[in-house]
């Protein structure tokens, strides 16, 4: 079998290799060392984080639902100084490159957090959440509208000098909409998707299962809107799409890159098997071999459609 | 000890009680290098089917008993999807392990009294911690209720050692007629209890009843909290529970064991 160049590149941004783990699924990395190997994969997406300390939804959080799960964490996280002083020395030891996801709840707060996190050793990008549907503000209300979208970006871009990468919803009208105002702005890339809101009810008790009644939907089950999202943004616009949404073995993974994902993001799989996105990158790796393709990009947008008339 | 993934064994199947089983797994892994689990830590069983996502996510369960070197028991209620999977499988299925997890309860200095309270499946990680005790000259009393006595699960094994059992039925159908938290209640009265250590596993309400006993009698509680899991480890903050200072805890590592006074106020 010959060899496979795996390196992608997202904009600036290159990895060694196209797999990554989401954000939110992995924690800071340093919670999953001692099951995996860190290292293999491209990179790791951090849990987001915020300027200052957030507490979360209250319980339950979680939900399981078919293939899938609800989540309405709330951005739980230590905010951007304990993160510096606590999270980023272990993620900066790793071979695998970091990219921090956060949010704020005005454009000035992402502004700011941009230009904190681009004095930081070992940040090799940015991923902003305009995505989240589980926070009152911000999160979704800024992915939501074209304008916002791209107003968000830019004030990033303009504090910081690291690759940034814009994670987008697909709670909205017209995806491809929000993707050109956004890669317009010049972004290094866009991650689709971000959760589904998505509701659950116990039908004896007529409860709703989650506290915050409303959460994100993650896992295969959300993977056909994934796909259809990264497949209409890479037929209209030409960016770098990071593909995420129910990724849990490597055929999954390939349907993302022949939709036209040039890099992806394995999210609530690793729940069920911490090693999930270590083994979609050895099975693509296999597949990509044995199918005699030098690099990850031969496989990028190669959907077949079907053509018009009958069989 | 560190946690470990890995596929483990099912050596024995049994049922304990009313949907209640004993299942037996040999997880060499977790017994590498001289190191065991310890009472109060839990393990996350999964995936549930390996050719479906559906049940999607893992299952989490406390550690009932060590029976051998290599292996591990868990008592499982059967309440709902997961669990039936589960319940189902038998001696040579294999499914993956991820453990042991959490921190486990504080164990006590040999000298001290030692008081447990179980409700219903809250019994599994104190029969392992009533074991141990046991191992050490320690003669811990156990106080456990269930809804009614096909819900009980035997304690002979335990009694055998030594641990006093008091059991109570929300039916009366054996031991004390009401609740667990009443028995104890009842008990705790008729006995100085000074500087015990006491640990306690069951529903909320229960943990809560209990909380405001040790409270009032000054014991020294710690108690072991359930939530939704997702990773187990850490990592997706779905287990999350306020204590009473407002603080956030992640039940899966900073617990599940707890405080009891920092869980439910001072
Ligand atoms: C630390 C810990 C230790 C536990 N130890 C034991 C034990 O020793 N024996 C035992 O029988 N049970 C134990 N449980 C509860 C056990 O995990 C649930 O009963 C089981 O997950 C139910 O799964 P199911 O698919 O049958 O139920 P379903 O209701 O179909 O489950 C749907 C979802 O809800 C979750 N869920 C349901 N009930 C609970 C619950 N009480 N706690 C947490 N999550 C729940 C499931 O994990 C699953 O994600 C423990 C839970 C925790 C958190
Ligand atoms: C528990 C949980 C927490 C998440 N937290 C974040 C987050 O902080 N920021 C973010 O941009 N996405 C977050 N996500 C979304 C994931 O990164 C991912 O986009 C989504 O789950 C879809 O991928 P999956 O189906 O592979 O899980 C979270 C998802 C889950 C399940
Ligand atoms: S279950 Fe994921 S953090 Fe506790």
């Amino acid at each position: 079998m010959s060899t496979v160049d795996l390196e992608v590149s997202i904009g600036r941004l290159t990895l060694k290799n196209p797999v990554m783990v989401a954000s939110g699924t992995f924690g800071y990395g340093s919670e999953y060392a001692g099951f995996v190997d860190v290292n293999a994969i491209g990179a790791v997406v951090t849990k987001g984080i915020s300027i200052y300390p957030t507490d979360g939804n209250s319980a339950p959080r979680i939900v399981e639902t078919p293939s899938g799960m609800l989540n309405a964490i709330g951005l739980q996280n230590p905010g951007f100084e304990v993160f510096e002083r606590e999270k980023m020395p272990f993620l900066r030891k790793l071979r695998s490159k970091t990219i921090v996801n956060f949010f704020g709840s005005t454009v000035e707060e992402y502004a700011e957090l941009a230009g904190r996190l681009d004095t930081v050793e070992g940040v090799d990008a940015l991923e902003v959440n305009i995505s989240c549907p589980n926070i009152k503000r911000g999160g979704l209300a800024f992915g939501a509208d074209p304008q916002t979208a791209a107003s968000v970006t830019r004030a990033v871009l303009r504090r910081t000098d690291k690759p940034v990468i814009v994670k987008l919803s697909p709670n909205v009208t017209d995806i491809v909409e929000i993707a050109r105002a956004v890669a317009d702005t010049g972004v290094d890339g866009i991650t689709l998707i971000n959760t589904l809101r998505g509701m659950a009810i116990d039908y004896r008790s007529g409860r709703a299962l989650l506290g915050n009644v409303i959460g994100g939907l993650s896992g295969p089950a959300i993977r056909p809107v994934a796909v259809r999202a990264v497949y209409e943004v890479a037929q209209a616009l030409d960016v770098s799409i990071i593909g995420c949404g129910g990724i849990v073995e490597w055929p999954d993974a390939v349907e993302f890159l022949r939709a036209g994902a040039c890099a992806l993001q394995v999210g609530s799989a690793t729940f069920r098997k911490p090693s999930a996105a270590m083994e979609v990158l050895q099975g693509l790796e296999v597949f990509l071999k044995k199918a005699g393709h030098a690099m990850v990009g031969d496989l990028v947008s190669t959907v077949k459609v079907h053509g018009g008339g009958h069989p | 000890m560190e946690a470990v993934h890995t596929q483990a064994e099912v050596t024995k199947r049994r049922t304990l009680a009313r949907s209640t089983l004993l299942i037996e797994l040999r997880a060499e892994d977790l017994f590498k290098n001289g190191q065991r689990p310890a009472p109060g830590q839990f393990v996350m069983l999964g995936p549930l089917k390996e050719d479906s996502t559906d049940p999607f996510l893992n299952r989490p369960f406390s550690i009932h008993r060590l029976s051998g070197p290599d292996r591990l028991e868990l008592l499982i209620a059967v309440v709902g999807r997961g669990t039936t999977i589960l319940g189902s499988l038998m001696p040579g299925d294999r499914l993956g392990l991820l453990g042991p997890l959490g921190n486990g309860f504080t164990f006590p200095e040999p000298s001290r009294p030692v008081v447990l309270v179980a409700g219903g499946l809250g019994v599994a990680p104190l029969f392992f911690l009533a074991e141990e005790l046991c191992a050490c000259g320690v003669q811990p009393r156990l106080f456990y209720g269930a809804g009614s006595v096909d819900l009980l699960v035997p304690t002979d094994g335990l009694q055998a050692q030594g641990v006093s059992v008091k059991l109570a039925t929300d039916d009366g159908s054996a031991g004390f007629a009401g609740f667990v938290s009443e028995l104890l209640a009842q008990e705790l009265l008729n006995q100085e209890t000074p500087d015990a250590y006491s640990a306690a596993c069951g529903p909320m309400d229960m943990l809560r009843a209990v909380t405001d006993l040790a409270r009032n009698r000054g014991l020294d509680l710690e108690v072991s909290l359930e939530s939704r899991m997702a990773c187990g480890l850490g990592a997706c903050l779905g287990c999350t529970v306020f204590l009473s200072t407002g603080a956030g805890r992640r039940i899966c590592c900073d617990g599940p064991v707890f405080r009891a006074r920092e869980v439910f106020g001072p």
